[in-house]
């Protein structure tokens, strides 16, 4: 014992040590850790209530699609998830199968790129890989943080020591040698898992995609009396800084450079509700900002920026809440989005209009 | 506007590093140094969250260190009184100003405008420091019990720095009284090798019950209480039950791994709750629910003011008082003080049906018409308690209403259904829940405050460790809320 006037050493009666039972547990801990290293994809399948649940029920549709190599992807936010099918495929003249819909709730340019990765069979015939554009895609702000489950799950070393903040880089790293929150799941993914569905992956997508998303029901909800709370989370959605994530300005360079030669990326700004738009004015929330710094990431994409929801000719009752639209809205949105495609297609799939 | 919490949760893993460092060097230092390193080590702790707070820490301390210090020198009653209004003063003040300013100026306004007036006072949106609720009322106790000279005043500072920052349980309670704490801090400390295993363990449950259970069920809950307009009566009830499991869950959670904490350091902190839900009345309840609130409450509040010693109806009244400030401590919101008075209430109401008979904690029913009278109270009282969990969720009282009106639909239209919001509700419930009853379940019929006794044998201690580690890595949340009690 070393004995000094700072040090003493004798708070503990005993040298701690592990008992037989917490030997065994932790055994049968690293026996299932250890066990599930030769499958690397199983907990991705589990279904749960959140993005890996979305990212994954869009995988699916595209491994399970009659087309897994469309022509036009269609990858967007929550603003898009419902935008009829076809509708887009008459206004562009082409099959209904050539396009794919991949949009989903909180989606940024660093979640295409990992699903594209994941998936090079899409990439085959693609002509146009189309985005809805939001600021907090490509700012740093309190929403859609980086380091969610999915990000640790499938980001690349490289994107890893992309994480700035010193708190995420510890759980980017711990998760990267003990994967202690993105094996992580509900209760709920358990309990389908076990009851529910079959062990195999394509059961598990095929329940993905009969299972209701709670999107619909909640955007609805908040049309009412919960409208000004959604503005206000819109707001944060909106402006959420002016400084670049540098995971989301390297996965959109990524994302760019991933694309055959002849694909084009098209970057869209959809219109907003009026009253909505007159709020996003200010100098620091400015669109014309984002258009700009996206431009100079990649300048070979294809910029549709609709500010005014007049260029569209959308109304308010266009829209559900300020920025989701209604299902007259999505014609609108369809008719205005398929004529600025439709030249940007190559010339075999353009339209023949009277 | 309420604080953001960037605090060292017990669930982060930063505390995990914060510890990991704290508890070796803490294991190899003299008493003294121990002391000074634990205080250092709490301020690192608070100061995580948002240094500029450790102010209101250090003002707190040091207004009540010299103020109990000139309280034990001073004759006259009137210079007692003086110093005691001090330290109130000092404590209730800062309570005040960062707790309870903007709600008492917001309500002053809505009732002068009842009235006509347009009154243009300024609210000051300030950020309610986290903890402050708890460490205030534990350095009002030690000033309070000095005054009644109950307690000697503490000569050692350091002693006293640590009583009030002490960071296991400095900003969720437990709110420790310093006849019990001061002399634990004041002399040398040893850890056995029970004390460790039982630490450990109390660890390992806390996280369970924080992160698997109270977690699991909080996206359904915030649902639930976000948009009630949403969803069906049946889905509402569950929502209260839910969150009832939830609270629960993550409060107990939190003080075992505060327990856990302390006592892996050799400081034994009071046990803060005992199985609630297990409660056959309400007054039963509240010695089973946040005991160290509720008996600060009835020696610092009920007690002067009067308690049962001026009738039976003065005993109502106070009753009434004293949980719709214990209401109020927990929240600058009407919802709280309804939630209080509803409390206070139904207490005051079980008194008079118990015609003033004293009640305590009973034991385990013998026989099988026991269990059932047992069950059915148990059932009765939970579902009390669950009424007034409605307006301690909601966000305000008009919510609350809505929320309450849509479960009282279910009486005409036994609409059960789950929209697809809620999907996974009655399953999670049920497992989350049903894991919360039976851990209680074992501690309640053993009297033991841990599910697994080292008298168990080593299989079965092996397999419930193993499902606790399991639970942890694989089934919780993907990201982790903070600490409900952490906002109070």
């Amino acid at each position: 014992m070393i004995r000094s006037s700072i040090f003493s050493f004798d708070t503990l009666e005993v040298r701690p040590r592990l008992t037989a039972p917490v030997w065994g547990a932790l055994a049968i801990l690293v026996v299932a850790r250890l066990g599930l290293l030769t499958q690397p994809d199983a907990f991705l399948t589990v279904t749960e209530l959140g993005s890996q649940d979305q990212y994954v029920g869009i995988e699916a549709h595209h491994r399970l699609a009659a087309n897994p190599s469309p022509n036009v992807i269609i990858a967007g936010t929550s603003r898009l998830s419902g935008l009829p099918m076809d509708c887009l495929a008459t206004e562009l003249g082409v099959p209904e199968k050539a396009i794919a819909n991949y949009s989903r709730a909180g989606n940024t340019f660093w979640r295409v790129l990992a699903l594209l990765r994941r998936n090079p069979d899409a990439l085959q015939n693609l002509d146009l890989l189309v985005m809805d554009v939001l600021p907090f895609q490509y700012y740093q702000g309190p929403l859609f943080a980086e380091t969610n489950p999915l990000f640790l799950a499938l980001a690349t070393v490289e994107e890893r020591t992309r994480v700035e903040k010193a708190g995420d880089q510890l759980l980017v790293w711990s998760d990267t040698v003990y994967p202690w929150v993105s094996e992580r799941r509900r209760i709920i993914g358990w309990w389908d898992r076990f009851s529910r569905l079959a062990g195999t992956p394509e059961a598990a997508y095929e329940a993905y995609l009969t299972t209701p998303r709670p999107n619909a029901v909640v955007h609805g909800a908040r049309v009412g009396r919960s409208a000004e709370r959604t503005k206000a989370y819109m707001m944060r959605c909106y402006a959420p800084g002016d400084r670049p994530s540098p995971i989301q300005a390297a996965a959109l360079k990524d994302l760019q450079a991933l694309l055959p030669e002849d694909t084009r990326l098209v970057l869209t700004w959809l219109p907003v509700r009026e009253d909505f738009r007159q709020h996003l004015q200010a100098p620091e929330h400015g669109f014309v900002m984002l258009q700009a710094d996206l431009q100079s990431r990649v300048p070979q994409a294809e910029m549709i920026w609709a500010t005014q929801a007049a260029q569209w000719e959308l109304g308010e009752s266009d829209f559900t809440d300020v920025v989701h639209f209604s299902e007259t809205g999505f014609q609108k949105v369809c008719h205005g989005l398929g004529n600025a495609l439709s030249p940007l297609l190559p010339a075999p799939q353009t339209p023949v209009r009277p | 506007m309420a604080a953001e919490y960037a605090c060292m949760l017990f669930n982060s893993l930063a505390f995990v590093v914060f510890f990991s460092i704290v508890l070796p060097l803490y294991y190899s230092l003299s008493h003294r140094w121990q002391n000074r390193f634990l205080v250092v080590a709490s301020y690192v702790f608070y100061g995580y969250w948002d240094w500029r707070f450790l102010a209101l820490l250090a003002l707190s301390t040091v207004t009540d260190f010299f103020v109990a210090r000139r309280l034990e020198s001073a004759d006259k009653e009137r210079t007692r009184r003086a110093l005691l209004l001090t330290s109130l003063f000092v404590n209730l003040g800062i309570l005040f100003f960062f707790k309870y300013y903007d709600f008492f100026v917001d309500s002053a306004i809505a009732v002068l405008s009842q009235v006509g007036l347009e009154p243009n006072a300024p609210l000051l949106q300030v950020i309610l420091p986290v903890g402050i609720s708890f460490y205030t009322f534990q350095t009002l106790a030690y000033t309070i019990d000095v005054y009644r000279k109950k307690q000697r005043a503490t000569s050692d500072f350091t002693a006293f720095a640590l009583y009030v920052a002490y960071f296991p349980q400095l900003v969720a309670g437990p709110i420790e009284r310093a006849s019990r704490l001061l002399p634990q801090i004041q002399r040398p400390r040893r850890v056995s090798a029970e004390a460790l295993q039982s630490g450990a363990q109390l660890i390992l449950w806390g996280f369970v019950k924080k992160v698997v259970v109270a977690d699991g069920l909080a996206p359904y809950v915030e649902r639930c209480f976000a948009h009630p307009e949403s969803f069906s009566s049946g889905a509402l009830l569950l929502g209260v039950y839910a969150f009832a499991f939830q609270i629960y869950s993550d409060f107990s959670g939190y003080t075992d791994i505060a327990r856990g904490v302390s006592r892996l350091m050799g400081i034994e902190l009071m046990e803060n709750f005992r199985q609630p839900y297990w409660s056959r009345n309400i007054t039963e309840f509240w010695r089973r629910w946040h005991i160290s609130l509720s008996s600060w409450l009835r020696d610092y509040l009920y007690i002067p003011l009067g308690g049962n010693r001026n009738g039976r109806g003065r005993q109502y009244v106070n009753l009434l008082l004293t949980m719709l400030l214990g209401g109020l401590w927990h929240g600058a919101a009407w919802t709280f003080v309804i939630w209080g008075a509803l409390h206070g209430g139904f207490l005051a109401l079980h008194k008079i049906w118990t015609q003033g008979k004293k009640i305590g904690i009973e034991g385990v029913p013998d026989g099988p018409g026991a269990w059932v009278l047992f069950i059915g109270k148990a059932i009765a009282t939970f579902h009390l308690v669950c009424l007034t969990w409605i307006f301690f969720r909601a966000e305000s009282i008009y919510d609350a209403q809505d929320y309450l009106f849509a479960i009282v639909g279910l009486l005409f239209s036994l609409d059960f259904s789950i929209g697809p919001a809620l999907r996974g509700l009655p399953q999670t419930l049920l497992l989350t829940g049903g894991l919360v009853v039976l851990l209680d379940a074992i501690c309640w019929r053993n009297g033991n405050e841990l599910p697994v006794a080292h008298t168990t044998p080593v299989w079965v201690r092996t397999m419930l460790y193993a499902i606790a580690l399991l639970l942890l890595s694989f089934a919780r949340e993907p990201s982790s809320d903070t600490f409900i009690y952490f906002q109070f």
